[in-house]
């Protein structure tokens, strides 16, 4: 694995196929914590740090407990148990994080609210796990197929640069956000609407990195 | 049927495994809160305005568990510094409940305007756009900004263009003066009710020139208050409180652009202290 298929791995997850912007995962949050850059930046490093967690061990599993031939069970589980389980690690995580935030950064803990708890259900998170696994695209399949090592350092890093695409997002749009609230934005628009119609925008400018890979 | 069995076997293994991780975790990152800052936080207003000079309702829970005073609330005033000090077991000490007050009187009839302005109706955005109408530099601009900040709904544009505080209404949280783009809003203890109405630290020919009760640095009420309450500073008289109890009577009278505002005495409630007749300017 040469060092410029990982950058381009990368750059794709974080431009060309932006979670929030691109596939349109991740939107609760999006919209949720983006009033306050500072909030948005907390919130986009708890996102990652699960993405990055989740997507090493629901890989792991994968190759080791779900997949048909793996290592420890050898039954095909992935559509009986692949949904559950990933729900299961990524709750897993999400209480890690908020064990930590908790009793380390009170502060970001009491903004981030019930969105912490919720970055359980946040389909970005789920989707990068899927992505990796059964979802994955074909190139991906065959490489972790020859090398299990390699495919895991591979999701590993699809889930870290998802991540990172997504406090991109995060931070983009809570910095537009800081400016509407002083513009002039028609009544029956404020708040959420004109936020949306902003991820629009943005979603569009975004389309322009679909050329460069 | 196996795969139901392995299905149920490897989840409950993998559970089993993650639970022991979070208890490993929770033993790493407990919080050890003390008990009453839950009672305390649930007490305060939990308007997150940080008047009471901490980062939010929890930080200053916490401080009054760790032995902060009971009573910097200014938001939920003597009602929430009495049930704080019940729930703490301490004597309230006597809160001097603060309104804001605005410096500034020169409305729409009595100071110019030095151009229209038609960007965006808010005192910042007009503050920015090499300083706004208003023929005067210090003074209100008048859009409301203040008002619309207020969370208590205490303030009110006069016909004037002037922000209105209602004492009854305003908590003393200052969220107005941080908002206020030239600082003309300060919180003052609701017992005193003599303020300088006036910001300009123009020269005296300037300020005529453009209000009618602006501050020209005349000094007579400095000069001419008997307590020696009133010092110059930058070209605007600081009013010292606690020297005189807040009687400037002689120096309201003084003024000869009555600068001074002195507010009604029915808003005083019995218990205050010094107050003396007069007035509104």
């Amino acid at each position: 694995m040469d060092i410029a298929r990982f950058l381009s791995i990368g750059f794709s997850a974080i431009f060309v196929s932006n979670f929030v912007l691109a596939k349109f995962l991740g939107l609760c949050p999006f919209l949720g914590v983006t009033q306050r850059i500072k909030n948005a930046l907390g919130m986009g490093a708890a996102v990652t740090f699960v993405m990055f967690l989740a997507s090493f061990v629901t890989y792991l599993l994968y190759g080791l407990v779900l997949k048909e031939g793996a290592a420890l069970v050898g039954a095909d589980l992935v559509l009986v148990l692949k949904t559950p389980m990933f729900i299961l690690v990524i709750a897993t995580l999400v209480q890690l994080v908020e064990m930590f935030l908790r009793s380390r950064v009170p502060a970001l803990y009491d903004a981030l609210g019930v969105y912490l708890p919720l970055i359980t259900t946040n389909c970005a998170i789920m989707g990068v796990a899927l992505l990796n696994t059964t979802d994955a695209p074909e190139e991906l399949q065959r490489l972790g197929e020859e090398n299990f090592l390699e495919g895991l350092l591979v999701a590993t890093w699809y889930g870290i640069a998802a991540g990172l695409g997504f406090t991109l997002a995060m931070l983009l749009m809570s910095g537009v956000r800081q400016r509407l609230v002083h513009a002039g934005v028609p009544e029956p628009l404020k708040g959420i609407p004109i936020a949306f119609i902003c991820t629009g925008l943005m979603a569009m400018a975004f389309l322009g990195f679909a050329g460069m890979l | 049927m196996t795969i139901v069995l392995t299905a149920t076997v490897a989840m409950v293994v993998l559970g089993v495994v993650f639970a022991a991780c979070l208890a490993l975790a929770s033993r790493f990152f407990a919080v050890a809160e003390d008990e009453r800052v839950a009672p305390v936080l649930e007490a305060l207003s939990g308007a997150n305005c940080g008047a009471c000079g901490y980062g939010g309702c929890r930080a200053y829970a916490e401080a009054v568990v760790a032995g902060e005073k009971v009573n910097l609330c200014t938001a939920g005033s003597d009602e929430v510094a009495a049930r704080i000090a019940s729930i703490m077991g301490v004597e309230v000490q006597a809160a001097g409940r603060k309104r804001a007050v605005v410096h500034c009187q020169g409305g729409t009839s009595l100071c110019t305007q030095r151009c229209d302005y038609e960007g965006e109706q808010d005192c910042r955005s007009a503050h920015l756009t090499s300083g706004g109408p208003k023929a005067c530099l210090y003074g209100c601009l008048g859009f409301g900004t203040c008002a619309g900040a207020c969370p208590f709904g205490a303030i009110t544009m006069s016909v004037e263009r002037l922000p209105v505080v209602d004492p009854e209404k305003c908590t003393g949280c200052g969220v107005c003066m941080e908002v206020c783009p030239r600082d003309l809003i300060s919180l003052l203890d609701v017992r005193y009710k003599t303020y300088l109405g006036c910001s300009s630290r123009d020269s005296g020919k300037a300020v005529r020139n453009t209000c009618s009760v602006g501050c020209i640095t005349c000094r007579r009420c400095a000069k001419d208050d008997p307590n020696g309450a009133i010092v110059m500073e930058n070209d605007l008289p600081v009013l010292d409180y606690e020297k005189a109890g807040g009687d400037f009577s002689v120096a309201v009278e003084a003024c000869p652009m009555n600068c001074y505002v002195v507010e009604e005495p029915a808003l005083v409630s019995a218990a205050a202290g010094s107050t003396h007749s007069g007035e509104s300017t």
